[in-house]
């Protein structure tokens, strides 16, 4: 799929902005602060109903506006025409998302249908900070290509603040909870195995997508790989009947701690995915280097796994990561990344664009100053 | 609301404090009352407080009525083996209005949320366990199906079977009328599950 169109009103900085897009890479250029990785934001928006770093609704609105609205057309690749459009009131504290003018509910249901992979920033967590970064990052990809998994999710996230609930009030009052928690077990249990079976299935699926990315963005000849580590489980788990008795029994075993710290100890909530390059733990011995090339690797394999799987190419969004690599690299990259598909690269480096191949094939470059585009340059062919 | 006076102000309030109710239609609806003529206006007035002061919960199933216990309870009509477990007063309008169903009814006030607070001594079921007795053949636990509905629904079939009756629950899946290519994917994996042979 492509994005063809996008508006924004007041939206972050943005008081009303329109674009039209090249189907192919699009470059937003401008100094800091400006306003071009709110046009990402946007498009997050979009395809996802939220933005992928900030945490309110409110915060994304711009100072002078109590609604703020976006709009864009985006074509699948069997070039169907979605006019999507978000819009959030804060008076109301109501965001309202439609699909060709119908209102669609709940928003989870959104996710999925227009994949994306976004590389920014924001990420660089995902291979160096803690286990709950690399849950974040599989849960995501697991959740756009497969929406069952999603709702399971979310379900399994409310079954553990109201058993964490129970086991607090249970080790603050002194009582015996093993009966109001027995159905909270259950669900736990049911939907617990199942995002196991999944997460495992994914990491299967998923690490020779990453190596062959890998090898597509590294310099060095260097093999990466991922290894699931489930929290819930010690043996084979291929089947879901086989992984909730072993989670039942883990439970179970578990049951007289989790009273003492009034916590869940045992599920996916817990799991960890371990990167490794050359056998060797990267969050231990990776170089810096290595740390942003996996990161890549990683969103380059996300890439290629959803369009495999939502029967959708993604659109890829990226913010940012040319600053931080040197030239060499980034030229590779910026090869490699303009075979996908529709592209949006921010950036406050105009001469990594203009001395490439980049224009050549048909790409856009938009100058954002101020929350406005200035001086639009076309370079077609 | 500069320009408006106080009773009416207070008005819009109280209108807007009810359920679906935003802050512009209660402002419509008071603006409504003000047009009418007076008897109309103690007509609503009197209807208000007099089903305040009718209703109450039948000691039986905890549904509202006038009589205790309820119409339902007391018809001679109904099946006595079975009962009907279901949330809230709503979910025994929907169901009667089904008119497929000739049992008995058990409201329970709500489901298990341990973050509300609420346990199974907030719901109404010692009630329930009251009224069983041999005659009683089946259970049906009508919840809904959010993970609430579903803990009170293990919660109480745990109770429940080693009791002796048929212990079932309502079904899950895709509504009448509905379109399998829009069914969201966990209601269709439900169904699946549910699938019965033909």
């Amino acid at each position: 799929m492509h994005l063809k169109n996008l508006r924004l009103q007041h939206f972050r900085n943005h008081i009303d902005s329109t674009f039209e897009f090249n189907c192919r890479t699009n470059v937003l250029l401008g100094d800091n602060g400006h306003g071009k990785t709110n046009v990402i934001e946007a498009i997050s928006y979009l395809c996802l109903t939220k933005s992928f770093y900030a945490n309110g609704d409110n915060l994304v609105l711009n100072f002078n506006g109590d609604i703020f609205e976006i709009e864009g057309t985006v074509i699948s690749d069997q070039n169907q025409e979605y006019n999507i459009r978000i819009a959030y009131a804060d008076t109301q504290q109501e965001k309202i998302y439609t699909i060709n003018k119908h209102r669609i509910e709940p928003f989870s249901s959104v996710i999925g249908k227009f994949p994306l992979v976004i590389c920014s920033p924001e990420h660089s967590p995902v291979t160096s900070a803690g286990p709950v970064e690399r849950r974040k990052f599989v849960d995501f990809v697991i959740s756009q290509s497969n929406n069952n998994y999603f709702q399971n999710l979310l379900e399994y996230r409310k079954i553990l603040k109201h058993r964490n609930k129970i086991l607090f009030d249970g080790k603050a009052f002194r009582r015996d909870v093993s009966t109001t928690i027995a159905p909270w077990n259950e669900q736990l249990i049911e939907r617990g195995s199942y995002l196991t079976v999944k997460r495992k299935e994914f990491v299967d699926d998923f690490k020779s997508y990453v190596q062959s990315a890998y090898l597509q963005v590294a310099v060095d000849d260097e093999k990466p790989t991922i290894e699931y580590r489930p929290a819930n489980n010690y043996g084979e788990i291929a089947k879901q009947d086989y992984a909730s008795e072993i989670f039942r029994s883990i439970l179970m075993e578990k049951s007289d701690e989790e009273m003492k710290t009034g916590i869940t100890l045992v599920g996916p909530h817990r799991d960890e995915f371990v990167f490794k390059i050359n056998d060797l733990d990267l969050r231990k011995y990776a170089s810096q280097g290595q740390h942003k090339t996996f990161l890549i690797a990683l969103k380059m394999g996300e890439f290629y796994y959803l369009k495999e799987r939502c029967h959708e190419t993604p659109i890829v969004l990226l913010d940012d990561i040319f600053s931080e690599l040197d030239e060499k690299r980034s030229g590779k990259l910026l090869k490699y990344v303009e075979t996908l598909n529709q592209t949006f690269i921010t950036s406050t480096n105009p001469h990594l664009f203009s001395e490439t191949e980049l224009h050549q094939d048909g790409s856009k470059i938009f100058y954002i100053v101020n929350g406005s585009i200035k001086d639009r340059v076309a370079l077609q062919a | 609301m500069l320009y408006i006076s106080d009773s009416l102000n207070q008005l819009i309030e109280e209108f807007s404090q009810l359920p679906g109710i935003g802050r512009k239609s209660a402002q419509r609806l008071a603006l409504y009352i003000l047009k009418l003529p007076k008897e109309e206006v103690i007509k609503i007035a009197h209807a208000l407080v007099n089903v305040k002061e009718k209703m109450k919960y039948c000691s039986v199933c905890w549904n509202f009525t006038e009589t205790d216990p309820c119409d339902i309870c007391r018809s001679a009509k109904r099946e006595m083996n079975t009962i009907c477990v279901v949330e809230e007063p709503n979910d025994v309008l929907a169901i009667e209005k089904t008119h497929e169903y000739h049992g008995l009814y058990h409201v329970l006030g709500g489901s298990l949320s341990p973050l509300e607070g609420i346990g199974p001594d907030d719901l109404k079921v010692k009630e329930l366990l009251t009224r069983i007795s041999p005659e009683i053949e089946e259970i049906i636990l009508a919840l809904n199906p959010d993970i609430e509905g579903e803990a009170t629904t293990i919660y109480l079939s745990r109770l429940l079977k080693p009791l002796g009756m048929k212990v079932t629950r309502i079904a899950r899946g895709i509504p009448i009328g509905g379109d399998l290519e829009f069914a969201d994917e966990a209601t269709l994996t439900k169904a699946l599950e549910g699938r019965v042979i033909v």
